[in-house]
């Protein structure tokens, strides 16, 4: 399988997807017209990766310095198939990166933390 | 006419209104009008929380613009996109910034989008906080080209209730304004 690598841009996130690394990371600002539409790839991706079975842990970083309602939806999704394949016995760890003085963004972090059973969600501050 | 906008100009700053944009919007025009207004907050205040909260606002608005607006504009250099028309302004008005904006919708949708808001108006802190969970985890309405999160989105990043309203243009359109306060 291969990696997935998106370049950021000024409203689209950076998506590097490293299949070997088992190290999934989403980080910039997502704030697209049209978010299914970017985000497409990214779970089509995901899906193949986690159809497969494996032992080892998967890490996710997300680092979003801001998203609009429609990628926080999104990313609700993206949390839940985490969810569903840490319900099948994938070993998921989720690492919500925030900024310091970021209150909001700690609070989305402790809001998706809340609706997530089956995978480990850490809320993590940037270390500068 | 320049001197019509020398009073309009006149009219913004009386109003201390920093910014305003009355036309077609598309995604590259609030990116680039969102980091300025963004940059020149951050010289004015030193709260960062209240530049990415109108950040924030300002993107939820224009985008319900370009995606509700009955008024559209097609053009050709965009693979004949079709741009969602509105007026969108931020200002500053007893000690802190809004930001408003306005467009056309259809008077039939006007009930809903009034109950909608309305609804999130009468809601504590809480109550706002479960109801963007729940929907977060719904499928949007079949009429909703977003995530139907909008409204709820920048109600809880205000402390303000929702402030709107409709003007009647004629039998079948109604022009739209909100306005929140960061």
């Amino acid at each position: 399988m291969d990696d997935l690598k998106i370049d950021a841009t000024k409203f689209t996130p950076g998506i590097s997807f490293d299949y070997g690394k088992r190290e999934l990371m989403i980080k910039g600002e997502s704030y697209p017209e049209n978010t299914s539409e970017f985000f497409n790839p990214v779970f089509a991706w995901l899906e193949t990766y986690l159809a497969e079975e494996r032992e080892e842990p998967t890490v996710v970083n997300i680092e979003l310095y801001y998203f609009n309602s429609s990628s926080s939806k999104v990313l609700m999704n993206f949390f839940e198939v985490l969810d569903n394949a840490g319900e099948r016995g994938q070993k998921i760890t989720v690492n919500w990166i925030y900024e310091e003085e970021d209150e909001d963004s700690l609070e989305f972090g402790e809001e998706f933390a809340e609706d997530m059973n089956h995978i480990e969600f850490r809320l993590e501050l940037k270390q500068s | 006419m320049p001197v019509r906008l020398y009073n309009l100009r006149e009219c913004f700053l009386n109003k201390r209104i920093i910014f305003c944009y009355s036309g077609p919007m598309s995604q590259d025009l609030m990116v680039e009008i969102g980091n300025t207004l963004k940059q020149k907050m951050q010289q004015e205040t030193f709260n960062r929380s209240v530049v990415a909260k109108t950040f924030a606002i300002l993107v939820e608005q224009v985008q319900n613009i370009m995606h509700y607006s009955t008024e559209k504009t097609q053009l050709e250099a965009l693979d004949d996109a079709k741009l969602g028309s509105g007026i969108v302004a931020v200002g500053f008005e007893d000690e802190r910034y809004y930001v408003a904006s306005g467009n056309m919708i259809q008077v039939k949708d006007r009930e809903k989008i009034s109950e909608k808001i309305s609804k999130i108006n009468r809601m504590t802190p809480d109550e706002k906080k479960q109801y963007y969970k729940e929907m977060r985890k719904k499928n949007p309405d079949e009429s909703s080209r977003g995530a139907g999160l909008g409204f709820i989105e920048m109600a809880r990043k205000s402390d303000h209730p929702v402030d709107f309203d409709f003007i009647d243009v004629d039998l079948d359109y109604c022009f739209f304004t909100i306005r929140l306060y960061i």
